[in-house]
């Protein structure tokens, strides 16, 4: 059985229905959660979360994620990492960033590639934290043996299934699961996101990978209420 | 470092998008040593965008001043500015990689003009994005680009500035990027587009240099430019840089004043961050997000610039100093009485500039980059006008 993770906007739709949403993955027995740090300019993300962003931006700040984040290692006792932009964790300074973070498994920068690691690895290594490296379709040989060296043991490779943004719908082409394949199997997980949302696209990605993770469907079915998302994440768990 | 000046630039993108800059930065170094494309961009750097722009000497506005001026125009060249030196450089190079789409970000609309222009000289698809406000700002140039043959996108979200539109290429870059270049208009943006979108500029200052020493038979004392991006600057400081002799200048937009999201003085008040794809000096808050920029003039509206500029800024090879909103709109006018010239908004900044320090270069010889005309900034000016008296 693949490991499936959880994609939560930190504060997002409210502080309240947040920790909430954070209950029920613990609930469900969520395998671990990505709790995204909002930035101004979110390329990586497509129109869902891009929104999102913008909303959760207008009324909370970073000391605010934080703070969520702390309630939530609270609640929920699996493995949870931190999504965010490379100049959220820059311009704290990386060791400073990561002290207030605390307890984290890991941090995953949507705008660093594997080749400007260098930058922000050194604090990472220090704290034992995982720095999460990418893979994609666009990915040659040597992009997949360097994310391999570079994996820590507690982290995993993050195949974003395709060439675009977060959201939009879920498909690997041959190539690409050729590429997940190689990765595959070298002592580090690979996880498949970007555009899983059903069942169906869970399962075709635990065929390749080590586990799927679920974003923007997630917090889709949040902004519609608690009783959506428990019923979401009670279907996408395959519980019912 | 690879891609790096000093500390700044770097790569800062998706995972996705560095198997394309890989591809950029090989064919780019083949481009530059194929003599067909090589002779073929030089040709329509001449026929076409009309170079060698003059180096003017602006005998009015130096008596004015007590002290020598000249003007280097890029505002002659076709489509107005300087914009087209990178646009006709970089679709000759994605016609090299055979690339079938251009995407471009535009802010004045200048860049999105330039871009559009080149794409319908090659027949090439072209799709520029555009913000909200520069949409309603600078309509002209939005007329101007459909008649090209472009689409316009508009881009609502987030400030919708020249910030939204990057934002929104960048976008369509991770999912067309097989296909389609972006064509981005300054030094910013991941490594290799500082150096190649620099390469394409240094033609102003290599000519520029040139020029005086034939008129003056010296070096001048002083260069100045604007800056937003900062191509236009890098530009024509590259003819100059390495002759220690020479003072240059960059000059950013001061705005209204210079409290957070009243300006776009990156590199006078802003520190180091990141943003769409480089390190290099940022307008931010004190927890890393962006802040909104303000300039009357909508080619420098912007929060970051170039990484090439932060070292020099480092370096203290450059200084760089501000033009407010007011200076820039009283430098417009001095130049359209005292010489016939319309300047961009953009360029008034370093005219603003000269005028506004004009007691320290009392008696010297400088140079301005005049980068763009301002018939496309009628209205601005005729709405800043009023405040301005």
């Amino acid at each position: 059985m693949g490991k499936l993770g959880i994609y939560l906007l930190a504060d997002y739709p409210s502080k309240g229905l947040f920790i909430e949403a954070v209950k029920v993955c613990r609930d469900f027995n969520v395998d671990f959660l990505e709790i995204g740090f909002p930035f101004s300019d979110p390329i990586a993300d497509g129109d869902v979360l891009e929104k999102a962003s913008y909303e959760t931006l207008k009324r909370y700040d970073l000391d605010d994620f934080i703070a969520g984040l702390k309630e939530a290692r609270e609640i929920f006792k699996g493995r949870i990492y931190v999504m965010t932009y490379a100049n959220i964790v820059y311009s704290s300074g990386v060791g400073n960033f990561l002290e207030r973070v605390g307890d984290v498994s890991g941090v995953i920068i949507a705008d660093l590639p594997l080749r400007e690691v260098g930058l922000f690895e050194k604090e990472f290594r220090r704290r034992s934290i995982s720095l999460i490296r990418f893979l994609t379709p666009e990915s040659r040989v040597e992009d997949i043996e360097s994310a391999i060296q570079g994996a820590e043991v507690s982290g995993f490779i993050y195949f974003i299934s395709k060439r675009g943004t977060t959201g939009g719908d879920f498909s690997l082409d041959e190539e690409t699961i050729e590429k997940i394949t190689r990765a595959k199997g070298r002592g580090v997980d690979v996880y498949v996101g970007f555009g899983i949302k059903d069942r169906k696209d869970v399962k075709s990605a635990y065929k390749v990978a080590d586990g799927a993770i679920v974003g923007t469907k997630a917090v889709s079915e949040l902004e519609l209420g608690i009783d959506a998302f428990r019923d979401f994440i009670r279907y996408i768990t395959g519980a019912e | 470092m690879k891609g790096y000046f000093g500390r700044y630039g770097g790569q800062f993108v998706p995972e996705t998008l560095i198997p394309a800059l890989d591809e950029l930065e090989g064919a780019y170094r083949e481009f530059r040593k194929d003599k067909v494309y090589q002779g073929q961009l030089k040709t329509l750097l001449k026929d076409f965008a009309g170079r060698p722009t003059p180096l003017y000497y602006a005998e009015r506005l130096s008596g004015y001043l007590s002290m020598k001026v000249y003007l280097k125009r890029e505002d002659l060249l076709h489509t107005g500015a300087h914009k087209i030196n990178n646009t006709l450089g970089q679709i000759m190079l994605a016609r090299f990689m055979g690339k079938k789409r251009i995407i471009a970000e535009t802010g004045a609309g200048q860049h999105g003009v330039a871009t559009a222009t080149v794409c319908a000289l090659l027949g090439i698809g072209c799709v520029v994005y555009m913000g909200r406000t520069d949409v309603e700002r600078q309509h002209i140039n939005v007329e101007r680009m459909k008649l090209l043959g472009a689409e316009v996108v508009s881009v609502e979200k987030g400030s919708a500035t020249l910030k939204s539109a990057v934002n929104e290429a960048l976008r369509d870059w991770v999912k067309s990027v097989r296909t389609t270049h972006y064509l981005i208009g300054s030094v910013v943006g991941p490594h290799p587009f500082p150096t190649i979108v620099a390469d394409f500029q240094s033609v102003i200052g290599e000519e520029a240099r040139a020029q005086i020493l034939k008129r003056e038979r010296r070096l001048p004392d002083h260069v100045i430019a604007c800056i937003g991006g900062g191509s236009n600057a890098i530009g024509i400081f590259k003819g100059f840089v390495k002759d220690r002799s020479v003072d240059i200048r960059g000059v950013e937009a001061g705005g209204t004043s210079l409290d957070l999201g009243r300006h776009s003085a990156t590199l006078t008040k802003g520190r180091p961050g990141i943003l769409h794809g480089t390190l290099s000096y940022l307008l931010q808050d004190g927890s890393g997000q962006v802040a909104d920029a303000h300039s009357v003039a909508p080619g420098l509206d912007y929060p970051g610039v170039g990484p090439e500029h932060s070292w020099l800024k480092d370096r203290r090879r450059v200084q760089y100093g501000v033009c407010y909103d007011r200076e820039a709109l009283h430098a417009f006018s001095v130049l359209s009485r005292l010489e016939g010239i319309l300047p961009a908004l953009e360029s008034a900044h370093a005219l603003g500039y000269l005028i506004e320090h004009k007691n320290e270069f009392n008696g010297k010889t400088v140079i301005i980059n005049l980068s763009g005309r301002g018939d496309k900034d009628m209205d601005i000016v005729r709405k800043g006008g009023e405040y301005h008296g």
